[in-house]
């Protein structure tokens, strides 16, 4: 029984139901080019997509935004005052009822990225800090000013991750939680925020925006490092420990 | 009244959508300028219609369909001299700032840049953006045999124009 070249070719994309899968499988344990053939398509794909990988980093035109962002008033990107207007809490007393971060996860990331292609990268679906932000998050201890990033609390999550908030400013100002995992940093949480002058919270060098104090919240296991817990962290390399 | 579909959150979705978009629109329009015009007018149609989408739709594959229609109807009223092939540079020219740092993949764009465009559609939906082949058939409103055809001989080109002798395409 013979397979067509189309079949492999659906097979290396993962389109086939498992009858014909079965065939092309048998097919390729019976004929080795066949299997090479597949193998073929299979790095062909990956051809491509690293050859495109890098296009999705490019900050979006600002005509293309401002089109997003006309018509009837709607953020675009999260705002915090708008998310949470009660008062601050401050940075040693932030525990208040958790809320799903979930959310945030979903609409920060990617809603910004295009802002900060010099600090962020794709790598298929996880955002990774690169440039200034990478190496804020590894070498700056809290509270350091450093210029464009500066890092505002250093934690152990419950994953066993050591996790920090950032914030990046500049001209469009933005905030997030980064945690640790190999040598990179995942940026799970990244929110706008405004610009000085428009936000009450922005004078307040050290507090962290309430979007991103949830996703802390969620996260954390026990209390933020202190200066010598911190200090310690980045001699290991913020090495993950073991899980809680 | 549309709980779910509210324009804030759509907006968000398409925001979050951007980059992908803009990748698609210049594998379309080989032109990194057209697909900045593309994207922004498939934004404002996809704003116009957004309760047309249906929420158990991908919102990718509907985006890129809008993307695709508006450059359609571009070429249209630029008297279809857009089918024409553009020169290779221009292919190149896409993807420059990806060059600087991995110059071994350029070929990869330019030979996409000098595949038939009917093929480049199909390749791009499917191995660049990663839609299933019944998306990506969706998204170019043919069926789905005559979109693996089309990946088909889009990949085998490729191949013949990315193999390292290179002979024959000289």
């Amino acid at each position: 029984m013979s397979v067509t070249d189309e079949m492999l070719m659906a097979y290396a994309d993962d389109e086939l139901d498992a009858g014909a899968r079965a065939q092309v499988e048998q097919a390729m344990r019976a004929d080795r080019s066949i299997e090479q053939r597949v193998t073929q398509f299979r790095e062909q794909r990956r051809l491509l997509q690293a050859a495109y990988a890098a296009e999705l980093d490019e900050p979006v035109p600002e005509k293309v935004l401002a089109t997003l962002r006309a018509a009837p008033a709607a953020a675009v990107v999260v705002d915090f005052p708008r998310a949470e207007t009660r008062s601050r809490p401050r940075r040693a007393s932030f525990r208040y009822t958790a809320l799903a971060a979930s959310i945030l996860v979903a609409v920060g990331v990617g809603v910004i990225m295009w802002q900060r292609s010099l600090l962020i990268r794709h790598v298929g679906d996880a955002v990774l800090a690169r440039g200034a932000l990478a190496r804020g998050l590894s070498e700056q201890l809290s509270g350091d000013d450093a210029g464009r990033v500066r890092v505002g609390l250093s934690f152990l999550a419950k994953s066993g991750a050591y996790c920090r908030t950032f914030e990046i400013r500049g001209g469009s100002p933005s905030a997030g939680l980064a945690c640790r995992h190999g040598e990179q940093w995942n940026i799970d949480v990244l929110v706008h925020t405004p610009n000085e002058g428009e936000s009450p919270y922005r004078t307040a060098g050290t507090d962290v925006p309430p979007d991103v104090l949830k996703a802390v919240e969620a996260e954390i296991a026990g209390e933020p490092l202190d200066r010598a817990g911190e200090t310690a962290a980045r001699a290991a390399h913020w090495r993950a420990a073991e899980p809680h | 009244m549309n709980t779910t579909g509210t324009p804030e959150n759509v907006r968000e979705q398409i925001a979050a959508l951007l980059p992908r978009l803009r990748r698609f629109a210049r594998t379309l329009t080989r032109n990194p300028h057209d697909a900045d015009d593309v994207v922004q007018m498939a934004v404002e149609r996809a704003l116009a219609k957004s309760e047309q989408w249906r929420r158990d739709a991908r919102l990718d594959g509907w985006m890129f369909k809008i993307v695709r229609n508006v450059w359609i109807d571009e070429l249209r009223s630029r008297g279809r001299q857009g089918r024409i092939f553009a020169p290779p540079e221009a292919g190149e020219n896409v993807g420059d700032a990806v060059m600087e740092r991995e110059g071994d993949l350029m070929s990869v764009q330019s030979a996409m840049a000098r595949i038939p465009e009917e093929q480049r559609e199909a390749v791009s939906l499917v191995l660049v953006e990663g839609l299933p082949y019944k998306e990506a058939a969706e998204v170019l409103d043919i069926p789905i045999g005559t979109l693996t055809s089309r990946l088909a001989r889009g990949r085998e080109a490729l191949r013949a124009l990315l193999e390292p002798s290179g002979g024959a395409s000289a």
